[in-house]
């Protein structure tokens, strides 16, 4: 019988402003599980517990930001490409569309997720939008020093890493099988920018070519590659990266650079699990499961 | 409860002509909801032989032989003293102040919440909450009326007063004015003026319709308009007005008289002297006021005459100086990285071009004729001739338009640049929206999340950029015209103040305030006072009349100022101007205020004819 009540009944959800068919000191029994595995795992050594599992996840994590972060150098290796070496930026955006063009077409059958994103409609208004605001965006900044330009470049820089990474590594953990979409906010801010720095480049031409690139190996290559980063991309991008640094700034600095990247990717998972082991108290988890929740109400 | 008695101070020095080896009572009315009024003292000898008082006349008080005490009916009763006013000096007791606006025009506080008001009401409908001053005020009626009442008794009862020599009623002038009234050339007189004044009315009444109901209405726009309008208006109603208080008048000052105490007590019922006097007060304010108008306009027209050449030069002078140096400079200055703000260029150079082609085109087309000397020298002229002829308030009212058209251009940048960096703002503001991935819920109203795509994404945030580039260019314009036009209202301000002040000071008031503070009262008060040793009491109530205060004359005045402080120069201005809100106040808005002594609707030709034609030829015998 009463099984066959709880079938009848609505699953009990955490929310106060429901009028629910619960009594009003319902305890759930997966909060009494969850509070079961915490006591028995405090009762036993915490090395126990932290498995290589746990190691590897955060390994993967820590190497998840620093291929955001080389992402993001992509930015400033496309601007400094144009602006500092005044390259013509044309064969190269060609070839990267090129690319992009096949990689989607032989992905297209895969997902419908990605079609959505990069409709022919919405790739073609994108261009013709791009178009459109590259003579204003050449002349926008004209009267604007370039310092205060580099330094809103170099704020919008890091709240982009920040949104793009908070946004993308939850989404992973969350193991959901939807495709990796970059949030709003991190994609608009990526976007202003891309046209903050735009607006120092001198032609038409340059604008709309490193506006396109931008948004080609920002937003719509990570989205293509779903799985994340394979081997692959992660050692082009990586080569990418430090041949460019190698060239624009020298041996000695690229070193450094690399230095700090395994300092980065090698030392410091180890050093944060060691302060998860020793340091970490699990108390705190409850409040991530349970978490007081906010109600929305309707003013 | 004690009774209160109130008793008339003139008496007390009748009281002493009396011998005290003779005794004397009062003799009181008496009505019903009021409290007894002492009327007269007179000799007990008198009532001993074959006189018995009817209903509201009562003998309440005796003073017996040799002795100084009034011994009353009632035990309890106590005596206060009042100067009973006369009838003709306008006099009375009132318990509010006299209404020196109409009472139709009474604004109520608005800034009550409604939700508020209605508990409010609730609580102050509540039985518990009132007081009943309806005896207090009924008695204050009679009190008002008391000469009338004393004549009254003295017409019914002649038998008591003929050892009085009666006052005569009818002065030279009284019988004068009978005679002329039986003449034909009263007929006459009055026909003449019943007819030019019904033709001035249906021309002022003409003139204040077309003036106000035209598709844009000229009273809002002109300040000579709503001069004219306003003068229209009041010799509308002057006519209702001389009507009224002649009608009333006539009913306070008759010699007939309500026989029984029924018709009486519904005498009390309305209060003759505080509805005619506040009218009469009107009237003559406002006749004063017009008066004092031209005469200042004679003033105005002899210093403007004086300095006539002088004041030409140098208005020419500074209208070229401000157009050139501070509208074109400034202009100018805007576009070319003004005060070291690097602005942008391209948008700079365009507004400041097309605000100077604006500038040349007002320039050629009507500045530059208007301004030239000799024009300038015919426009002062006329009005010099308005000003000497209706007075001080049309000259500056044509002032006033002259600056208006004058500034003309500097209203039109400052709505462009406004609309400008409105625009600006709200676009802005949506496209944050986009930016943060949230959106405006109209059907809601609120702020929600939305996924947006690609492309939508990158063209709010393309021209959020874009705009958030520009904004600094559309601030710098927006902040310089709107200084400009802050400025040019703050004169027009000026000059529209010193308008009303001239239209409704409330002078006659003050002047009567100086002559005889208890024509315009303000409330009453009962004070202690110590009487002479030779009654013996020791002291008595005196009922007083507490004259208007300063502040409740200037009543619509100060509000007028409230409103305009909230207008221009209040934290909720200031959030306009941030917001790129017009902070245009509205004209009829702000003089509703000062119309306050003339009604909604001016009186229509046949309201007025028929009073009018009694009042001035006398009624038709039929």
């Amino acid at each position: 019988m009463p099984e066959e009540e709880s079938q009848l009944k609505k699953p009990w959800t955490r929310l106060l402003w429901l009028k629910q068919d619960y009594p009003d000191n319902y305890t759930d029994p997966t909060f009494l599980k969850f509070m079961e595995n915490l006591r028995e795992r405090k009762s036993k050594p915490k090395d126990y517990i932290l498995k290589k599992d746990d190691y590897e996840k955060i390994r993967l994590n820590f190497l998840g930001f620093y291929h955001i972060l080389l992402n993001t150098c992509f930015i400033f290796i496309c601007f400094t490409y144009i602006y500092e070496y005044k390259a013509n930026p044309v064969p190269l955006t060609g070839c990267v569309s090129f690319l992009l063009l096949c990689l989607s077409i032989s992905n297209r059958f895969q997902t419908n997720e990605l079609s959505a994103l990069l409709n022919f409609k919405s790739s073609i208004i994108l261009i013709f939008i791009m178009l459109t605001v590259s003579p204003i965006l050449k002349s926008l900044s004209k009267t604007t020093a370039s310092d205060s330009i580099w330094t809103l470049s170099f704020w919008l820089t890091i709240f982009y890493t920040f949104a793009i990474a908070s946004t993308s590594l939850q989404n992973r953990e969350k193991k959901t099988n939807e495709i990796r979409r970059p949030s709003n906010l991190s994609t608009n801010i990526l976007l202003a920018n891309v046209s903050v720095l735009a607006s120092r480049l001198s032609s038409t031409t340059d604008v709309f070519c490193f506006l396109t690139l931008c948004i080609e190996l920002n937003i719509i290559l990570p989205s293509i590659l779903k799985s994340g980063w394979n081997f692959t991309s992660l050692t082009i991008s990586n080569l990418i990266v430090y041949v460019f640094l190698n060239i624009s700034l020298g041996l000695s600095y690229t070193l450094l650079i690399l230095a700090f990247s395994l300092f980065y990717l090698v030392v410091l998972p180890r050093w944060f699990f060691y302060w998860r082991v020793h340091y970490h108290r699990d108390d705190v988890e409850i409040l991530t499961i349970w978490d007081p929740k906010t109600p929305i109400v309707d003013l | 409860m004690s009774n209160y008695v109130f008793w008339p101070r003139e008496l007390r020095d009748k009281e002493k002509r009396y011998e005290s080896n003779e005794s004397i009572v009062a003799l009181a009315i008496s009505l019903e909801g009021a409290n007894t009024v002492v009327l007269d003292v007179l000799p007990q000898e008198l009532f001993l032989h074959d006189i018995n008082l009817k209903s509201p006349y009562s003998l309440v008080a005796i003073r017996p032989k040799g002795s100084n005490m009034w011994v009353f009916e009632d035990e309890d009763s106590f005596i206060i003293e009042f100067l009973a006013p006369p009838l003709k000096s306008m006099r009375f007791f009132s318990l509010e102040p006299i209404p020196l606006i109409l009472p139709e025009k009474e604004t109520t506080d608005e800034n009550l919440l409604p939700l508020a008001a209605d508990n409010f009401q609730l609580l102050s409908n509540h039985i518990r909450y009132h007081t009943t001053d309806s005896r207090l005020r009924a008695t204050l009626r009679l009190i008002n009326l008391f000469h009338k009442h004393v004549q009254e008794l003295k017409d019914l009862y002649p038998t008591l007063f003929t050892n009085e020599t009666i006052a005569l009623d009818y002065t030279k002038v009284d019988y004068m004015y009978t005679w002329y009234t039986s003449t034909g050339l009263h007929r006459f007189i009055g026909c003449t003026f019943l007819y030019v004044s019904v033709c001035i009315c249906q021309t002022a009444k003409l003139v204040s319709n077309s003036l106000s109901t035209l598709s844009i209405p000229l009273v809002d726009i002109s300040a000579t308009a709503r001069q004219i309008d306003l003068r229209c208006q009041q010799l509308c109603y002057f006519p209702l007005q001389y009507v009224q208080i002649k009608n009333k008048i006539s009913s306070l000052w008759s010699k007939e008289h309500p026989s029984n105490a029924s018709e009486k007590t519904d005498i009390l019922k309305e209060d003759l002297p505080s509805q005619y006097y506040p009218e009469y007060i009107r009237f003559f304010n406002t006749i004063w006021l017009i008066l004092n108008d031209i005469s200042f306009g004679l003033i105005l027209a002899a210093i403007i005459g004086q300095y006539f050449d002088f004041i030409i030069s140098m208005f020419h002078f500074v209208v070229h100086f401000f157009i050139n140096n501070i509208l074109i400079k400034g202009s100018k200055t805007l576009a070319n990285n003004p005060f070291g703000v690097k602005l942008n260029e391209e948008l700079g150079v365009f507004l400041s071009d097309i605000f100077l082609w604006i500038i040349s085109f007002f320039y050629e087309s009507f500045i530059e004729p208007i301004t030239r000397e000799n024009n300038l020298g015919i426009f002062l002229k006329i009005t010099i001739q308005v000003t000497c002829c209706i007075g001080c308030s049309f000259g500056i009212s044509m002032i006033v338009d002259f600056f208006s058209i004058l500034f003309l251009p500097i209203y039109i940048f400052y709505h462009i640049s406004r609309k400008l960096y409105h625009w600006d703002l709200s676009i802005m503001l949506s496209l944050f929206y986009l930016f943060c991935g949230k959106k405006n819920n109209v059907l809601r109203d609120r702020i929600d999340h939305n996924y947006f795509q690609l492309d939508q994404m990158l063209v709010g945030t393309v021209l959020f950029i874009i705009l958030l580039f520009l904004t600094p260019t559309v601030l710098a314009f927006y902040v310089f015209y709107t200084f400009l036009q802050m400025t040019v209202v703050s004169v027009e301000i000026g000059l529209e103040s010193l308008i009303a002040l001239i239209n409704h000071f409330p002078l006659f008031v003050l002047m009567l305030r100086l002559k005889d503070p208890k024509r315009i009262p303000g409330g009453i008060s009962i004070v202690k006072k110590v009487t002479d040793i030779h009654t013996n009491e020791a002291y008595v109530l005196q009922l007083q009349n507490s004259p208007i205060k300063i502040g409740t004359m200037f009543k619509p005045y100060s509000a007028l100022m409230t409103q305009m402080k909230i207008n221009y120069f209040s934290v909720g201005t200031v959030k306009k101007i941030a917001g790129g809100l017009p902070i245009m106040m509205n004209r009829n808005k702000l003089y509703y205020i000062l119309y306050s002594s003339l009604p909604k609707t001016s009186p229509s030709i046949l309201e007025l004819y028929l009073p009018l034609k009694d009042a001035l030829v006398g009624k038709q015998q039929e």
